[in-house]
């Protein structure tokens, strides 16, 4: 590989990298995503984005810094803004949960909306570029002349080469692109009043442009260094985890994501009406099929929030009853049930206004049930959505913040009956942006991946209970948002 | 100073309070625990009322006592005055399916026809049925059915275990009222419906009326002096509303461990849509009575989620918007009874990363309380009682928070009477009867809680709560394992 540095724009931190040609991390930074809030909603901070990164290449030791040969930028997909040819904006940098254009989906006939997904293999969704894109146009009247639709992390690209380009995986989150030619769908943009010209050229993450004179003065980097646009998170993942068709990533940041890779997209009814997202790979050679769980990481938000607790706390609380439940002392039927909708309901449903439940609470529930009682609902929730997949799972791959989680691990290996592989590499993401820049492959074992096993007796237990819960599970997801 | 007595005997404890007959001011006072089991010893009840006794001073200096008690509770004697079995105590679970039974047999409409109650497990009725089904024995020795204060009231008669005299036991309307096997109607036992539970007849306590007197004090009882007079007593709820000076149009909210709403009425009510209970008060009037299981032990779990004291819940509480930014408690921990979910636990809607806060969710926990107190005001509307004023009381009465949410939930005023032992004092009114004849006119300091804006929003989200889990029709199909 190629001595990189990555930026990974997820959707609480920004992870910032530098690798040395062999794959070790020489130095790291993290800094929570830079948003504000505008009239609409909640925009990225831009400047403070590409000061952080700045920041970041400036404090690398010199001799580390004249090393670099790539920068590979990977994050979010779904977000984006209008980017004009000097590379001013002529929108705001748009959140990817940011739902102001939804109202451009409104109008789409069931027929439309299943053109759209057999064109983009895409359930129609305001998350997705398109309906942003149509906002935009609209909100910047004749201010947008030849701008471009750019992902956030293809405008940081554009920022550093001069070049505007989108990447495959990331172009395939905008609901625009035709994932049969791989080109940009003049058919569907028209459903929403767009043509083709705000749409930027495709590149694999194979292709990158030299960064500028000026973006290397300002840094001090060498002008030789060449940008790449690694791709989506999620998608980036699967390389640095060297996923391999008919494994499974587990993805697990703010949302947690479900990803398999396949020859050929999934179009299908059954596929469709279980709102599963397909895609490019990052490397344009294959396919992905994608779901998004939204409330993932955030969970941790959440408890802390609700219960008062520092972090270590939470840890130390997770820790206990990890203890606990491994040891067979804790009784399930005492554990509230929770609907972890915290951030809306991931696939079939896909409802931004879905919220969270808690039942089962009783006078005795401590503050640990319900701890527990949000990890388990999270893993039926994770399982739930698995099984919207026509793929079966021969392993599990676990990258990731969960790869930390005890708890959230065995209760995921135990229900579903499956084993983990779960990697003690916390920056697989950024290895793959990396691999990617490099154009070289990634190798599992080098995540030092560890098994998490099933335990039979705990298997069988929690199918007992879920039989018992299983009625008031299924209600729980039919509640009105 | 003429001094008497108000004793309430209750779930927890005993307490006793001495006042000035004059001014109904209280002047010492003593309590004694009971034990936590639902199913006792009735003895645990006389042995903790001397313990009482005791700790307020003795009696000596007293000239008149009664006793208020739990509702319900029975005991069953001998002819020899000897407690033929333990007690279950009205909350003791162990009747519910004797309760299904007296509804399958005679009809749940039949029993609030005849006697003004939709029958619950905690009425005398099924708990002697319970008798007859898990202790045929103890039936056939059976020959007298008094509940907790009748029975006491014959132990300070100097009556009890193996003296006889089950003939002397007397009670109020109130009790009666609260054994599902008397008519407010006719103000008469409704005998066929106790022998059709019991299977048997007995001899049931002697009703008396307000203004009655039920004896004299026996003599050899530790701190009490022979020859004081006992007033009629009552149950709690009738004891507090006669303290509270409780008029038509004013209805009370006890926030305590179960959560009460009463009010006054000229007539019995029979609420067909199983709610209100028609209980006869201290006064010759009725007292329409509504409760549910949780309340202001749902502060003690929020607290315990949250880390934090009552007091904290309240200031948490308060930092909070009307409606909790959508977060919605339906506080049934314990299982409810109005509504009648007694299997279902409590449950968080709405949550969401952004409004799942500690001052949202202590909010949330004061708010899912009220609305149900609320929505027990909405049973005695549709029973054509429509009270004028709420009179907050109990132990969940004080927070801030309670008096600030519940002012923005109810369309009329809502007064907090100063905080006293409102069930002894109105025993002690009972006593002071026996001397003077009349009730006396003991004053009540009450502030009334500021005028604020109604919060609709606040039951309509506890209504959607509720409609979200099926629990619409009240009767859900949707039980979490226990």
């Amino acid at each position: 590989m190629l001595p990189t540095i990555t930026v990974d724009v997820g959707t609480t931190s920004v992870k910032l990298c530098l690798f040395d040609e062999t794959g070790v991390l020489l130095a790291s930074a993290r800094q929570d995503t830079p948003t504000v809030t505008d009239a609409w909603g909640e925009i990225y901070d831009v400047a403070r984005l590409t000061g952080g990164i700045g920041d970041f290449i400036r404090g690398l030791a010199p001799a580390q810094r004249a090393s670099v040969e790539r920068i590979a930028i990977t994050g979010v997909g779904e977000s984006g803004g209008l980017v004009r040819a000097d590379l001013s904006l002529a929108s705001p940098m748009i959140l990817w949960h940011d739902h102001r254009g939804a109202r451009y989906l409104e109008a789409l006939s069931d027929d439309e909306r299943s053109r759209v997904y057999s064109v983009t293999g895409l359930p129609v969704n305001g998350n997705y570029g398109l309906s942003k894109i149509a906002w935009a146009v609209d909100n910047a009247g004749g201010s947008a002349a030849g701008a471009k639709w750019l992902n956030i992390s293809e405008y940081l690209a554009a920022l550093m080469t001069g070049q505007r380009w989108s990447e495959y995986s990331l172009a395939s989150r905008t609901m625009a692109l035709d994932l049969s030619t791989a080109h940009w769908s003049a058919e569907i943009a028209a459903l929403v009043g767009l043509d083709l010209d705000v749409f930027p050229d495709l590149r694999t993450a194979a292709s990158g442009s030299a960064v500028t004179t000026a973006w290397a003065n300002e840094t001090g980097l060498s002008p030789d260094v060449a940008v790449y646009v690694a791709g989506h998170d999620h998608m980036v993942g699967a390389i640095g985890a060297e996923l391999r068709p008919g494994e499974l990533l587990n993805s697990t940041g703010t949302t947690e994501g479900i990803l398999f890779t396949r020859t050929a997209p999934s179009l299908d009814d059954r596929t469709a009406k279980s709102k599963l997202a397909n895609g490019i790979s990052c490397d344009g050679s294959d396919f992905t099929l994608f779901a998004s769980i939204p409330t993932g990481g955030s969970a941790f938000a959440t408890l802390q929030g609700m219960l008062g607790m520092g972090a270590g706390q939470l840890a130390a609380s997770i820790d206990e009853v990890h203890e606990s439940y491994v040891a067979g002392t804790l009784d399930l039927r005492g554990v509230p049930l929770v609907l972890p909708q915290f951030r809306g309901s991931p696939p079939p449903t896909k409802n931004a206004a879905a919220r969270g439940i808690i039942a089962g609470l009783r006078t005795d529930t401590t503050a640990v049930d319900i701890i527990f009682g949000c990890f388990l609902g999270m893993t039926l929730q994770f399982r739930d959505v698995l099984e919207l997949f026509p793929d079966r799972a021969e392993s599990v791959k676990v990258i990731g913040p969960a790869s930390k989680n005890p708890l959230w691990l065995q209760l995921k290996a135990d229900l579903l009956g499956t084993p983990l592989s779960v990697s003690s590499f916390p920056e697989v993401v950024s290895r793959g942006a990396q691999a990617l820049a490099s154009q070289t492959g990634t190798d599992w074992s080098d995540c030092a991946p560890r098994e998490v096993a099933v335990d039979d007796a705990r298997h069988r237990q929690l199918a007992e209970w879920y039989d018992d819960i299983r009625p008031m599970w299924e209600h729980l997801k039919g509640a009105p948002s | 100073m003429t001094l008497v007595a108000g004793i309430d005997s209750s779930t927890q404890g005993c307490k006793v309070t001495v006042r000035d007959l004059e001014t109904g001011a209280r002047l010492r006072e003593g309590k004694a625990s009971h034990p936590a089991a639902t199913i006792v010893d009735p003895e645990v009840w006389w042995t903790a009322l001397l313990t009482a006794v005791n700790r307020a001073g003795g009696l000596a200096d007293v000239d008149a006592i009664a006793v208020s008690g739990q509702q319900h509770t029975p005991i069953f004697l001998d002819a020899t005055g000897e407690a033929v079995s333990d007690s279950p105590l009205w909350n003791d679970t162990g009747s519910h399916a004797q309760m299904m039974d007296l509804n399958n047999e005679l009809g749940r409409d039949e029993w609030i026809r005849r006697t003004g109650l939709p029958l619950t497990l905690s009425d005398t009725v099924t708990k002697i049925r319970w008798l007859r089904d898990v202790d045929p024995d103890a039936v056939r020795r059976t020959e007298a059915v008094a509940v907790v204060h009748d029975w006491l009231t014959w132990r300070l008669m100097g009556f009890g275990p193996g003296t006889g005299g089950i003939e002397h036991l007397t009670t109020d309307r109130s009790e009666a009222s609260g054994t599902a096997y008397w008519s407010g109607d006719t103000g008469e036992y409704t005998l066929d419906l106790f022998e059709h539970a019991f299977g048997k007849q007995v001899f049931l306590p002697r009703v008396l009326g307000p203004l009655d007197t039920a004896g004299v004090t026996g003599s050899g009882i530790p701190g009490i002096p022979a020859g004081i007079t006992i007033g009629v007593g009552s149950g709690d709820n009738a004891a507090a509303a006669l303290a509270l000076g409780l008029e038509e149009g004013d209805a009370v909210l006890s926030l305590g461990t179960s959560g009460v709403v009463y009010t006054r009425t000229a007539k019995p009510v029979h609420d067909y849509a199983g709610y209100v209970c028609s209980y006869a008060d201290a006064t010759g009037d009725h007292l329409p009575l509504v409760a549910t299981l949780n309340a202001a032990r749902n502060f003690d779990v929020g607290a315990a989620l949250l880390g934090c004291s009552h007091a904290e819940l309240s200031e948490l509480a308060l930092q909070a918007t009307p409606g909790s930014e959508g977060l919605t408690l339906l506080p049934y921990f314990e299982g409810e009874r109005t509504p009648d979910l007694p299997h279902e636990r409590g449950s968080l809607h709405k949550a969401t990363l952004a409004n799942l806060t500690r001052a949202n969710f202590a909010r949330a926990v004061i708010e899912g309380t009220l609305a149900s107190q609320v929505a027990m005001l909405d049973a005695l509307q549709d029973c054509g009682v429509n009270p004028k004023r709420l009179l907050l009381i109990g132990g969940g009465a004080q927070s801030p928070a309670v008096q600030q949410i519940l002012a923005q939930m109810v369309p009329i005023p809502v007064a907090v009477p100063e905080p006293d032992e409102y069930v002894t004092k109105g025993a002690a009114m009972q006593a002071a009867v026996t001397l003077s004849g009349s009730f006396p006119t003991w004053a009540v300091s009450m502030d009334e809680l500021p005028k604020a804006s109604l919060q609709p929003q606040i039951t309509e989200q506890h209504e959607a709560a509720k409609a979200a889990l099926g629990y619409g029709n009240l009767i859900s199909s949707l039980q979490l394992a226990d």
